[in-house]
């Protein structure tokens, strides 16, 4: 069973068309790649999937159920969204942060217990933020509150990550530690879709992708089938190379 | 701070509070005679004074400091802003309006207070149905209907001030400077918040989520619109009550909230009981002093308030910022 299945979906924002009859499928395992231009519909694509964004038509489904009938627990279960930002008004530590990514599985009078605190551990030690867990969010740097948001859905657990421009933010090193992981979990079975900019970091980390043109149209396939110069060119509407160095083709724009 | 030490440590100062201010007034009793007369064994002036002016007072300020408190906690995540009070959406003007209106019609203490009530609550729904409007419902757009309907209810109140008899200025000033001296019966501020308290406690590890914003609350599982339906109509119900029986006592529903956030961090499951405890004993302290500093001239408590309250926020702040 698909864990997640878009069928004939069709989304805009206010009235403007941005999706038409938008079909497929996310299996287990595998890593999607969503790319497009500014104000294509890449972050409306994952809020629509995560049930946040009310304007569309077609036929959804979460591991084989249809994503009109679960209610926000049950959704949260199977899915976690990593929001392209967030923000934090009220004074909160790294780890009660870390931890709020339990909530779905604790019922209404459950405190967090320790095997909710050891698998917030194991994310933060993940995305190397260990040491940190007494500091305020508020006093963190951008690329580390960035690496506390994964940390945050990876204690969440879902079986499906649904991933909003996640390397925002993130220095080298740190953008490759986040796609490592994201291969890692989907090497445990997890299904990924992550918006990306750069065609190269699709082309490496990505299964399949989907290009969105903003329009209406939209395309999928292999990764490789679809990272080619060409469609990027026409999809981003700048002129894009490709050049083979090392064993890979590398995009590149002039 | 540790959150459950500072627990037990806002009710012994609740319990204190009580006892001083059962203690201390124009006849003063020792706090040792206080159980003895509390429990009426004998039917002295000590025990009538007790029984029908500082009990039910004690427990009027204790109810409205901990309405006003636990209002603030939930109206600054209902609208995701730290600076947001239990006022800031309209409903202490239309209390207001209400009160003073009926002041001028030269109504009875109850009729003042009923009258207080339901302009809380017209306002409230009218807040409610103008800010839901296009279906949509937004902080920002609730934030704003909110703010320009208490803008409308000052604009309203300062008209009524100003062609107001001078009779009636006084009593009217007092009302809206927050004021304890008619507030005689406390059985419907106490129940309000027990009720209040004990709906919000389930949902309290959900407004920590709600906090951090309605998208991620709702990716991990909140059922948002509900809960916020659920926010709004329990802040304005208390606030709607605690005005209706104090008048607009400012500060303790904006300051309290703050002050435990620097104290023990935001969760919600400490801030809420924390909340009612410490905004309780600040009124009870500060109506205390309201009644006997100058006695027998009385001080509207709202003045008390900022006046104990912004010192002590303030040092906070200071000392937060160095740690």
């Amino acid at each position: 069973m698909s864990l997640l299945r878009a069928d004939n979906l069709t989304f805009g924002v206010n009235g403007r068309l941005l999706c038409k009859g938008l079909t497929f499928h996310v299996e287990a395992g595998e890593c999607w790649g969503v790319l497009g231009p500014n104000g294509s519909g890449k972050t409306t694509l994952l809020h629509t999937l995560a049930g946040l964004h009310p304007e569309w038509e077609g036929q959804l489904t979460l591991s084989g159920r249809p994503l009109q009938q679960l209610g926000r627990r049950h959704i949260a279960r199977q899915l976690g969204l990593l929001l392209q930002d967030s923000h934090d008004p009220f004074p909160a530590t790294v780890q009660e942060t870390v931890l709020s990514g339990r909530h779905p599985h604790l019922s209404r009078w459950q405190t967090e217990g320790e095997h909710d605190r050891r698998l917030a551990h194991k994310a933060l030690e993940r995305m190397q933020l260990c040491g940190m867990e007494q500091r305020q969010v508020q006093s963190l740097s951008g690329g580390e509150r960035r690496r506390l948001a994964f940390a945050t859905l990876l204690t969440q657990a879902p079986p499906l990550l649904l991933l909003d421009e996640p390397l925002n933010h993130l220095d080298l090193r740190h953008q490759q530690l986040l796609l490592a992981t994201v291969r890692e979990r989907c090497a445990a079975g997890d299904g990924v879709i992550m918006v990306l900019h750069d065609p190269n970091q699709a082309m490496r980390y990505c299964d399949r992708v989907l290009l969105l043109e903003g329009d209406g149209n939209w395309q999928q396939g292999a990764s490789r089938e679809m990272l080619t110069a060409d469609r990027l060119s026409a999809l981003y509407g700048c002129r894009i190379e490709s050049v083979e160095l090392a064993g890979r083709r590398w995009l590149h724009h002039l | 701070m540790r959150p459950l030490p500072l627990l037990f440590l806002l009710a012994l100062l609740v319990l204190s509070g009580l006892a001083i201010a059962l203690s201390l007034g124009s006849l003063s009793i020792p706090p040792g005679e206080l159980w003895s007369s509390l429990s009426g064994q004998h039917n002295t002036i000590a025990s009538e004074v007790l029984l029908e002016l500082r009990l039910p007072r004690a427990l009027a300020a204790f109810a409205v400091g901990g309405m006003l408190a636990l209002a603030g906690t939930q109206m600054q995540v209902l609208l995701g802003n730290p600076l947001a009070d239990p006022y800031i959406l309209g409903t202490s003007g239309g209390a207001a309006v209400g009160a003073l209106l009926a002041m001028l019609l030269g109504a009875a203490t109850l009729l003042v207070n009923l009258a207080a009530l339901f302009g809380a609550l017209g306002s409230m729904l009218l807040v409610f149905g103008l800010a839901h409007g296009g279906g949509v419902w937004s902080t920002t757009r609730l934030l704003l209907t909110g703010v320009v309907v208490a803008a409308g209810w000052g604009a309203i109140i300062s008209f009524l001030l100003s062609i107001a008899p001078q009779h009636n200025l006084p009593g009217m000033l007092f009302w809206l400077m927050g004021d304890l001296g008619n507030a005689t019966t406390p059985s419907l501020g106490l129940l309000v918040l027990l009720v209040v308290l004990l709906v919000s406690l389930p949902v309290a590890r959900s407004l920590n989520l709600l906090a951090r914003g309605e998208q991620q609350a709702a990716v991990l599982g909140v059922a948002v619109v509900p809960l916020r339906l659920q926010l709004y109509l329990s802040a304005s119900l208390l606030t709607a009550t605690a005005v209706a029986i104090g008048g607009s006592i400012g500060f303790v529903g904006l300051v309290i909230p703050h002050l435990l956030r620097l104290l023990i961090g935001s969760d919600h499951r400490w801030l809420l009981p924390a909340s009612v405890l410490a905004g309780g004993a600040l009124l009870l302290f500060a109506d205390t002093l309201a009644r006997t500093l100058f006695a027998p001239q009385q001080l509207p408590v709202g003045v008390l308030t900022a006046l104990m309250g912004v010192p002590l926020f303030l040092f906070l702040l200071q000392r937060g910022q160095r740690g």
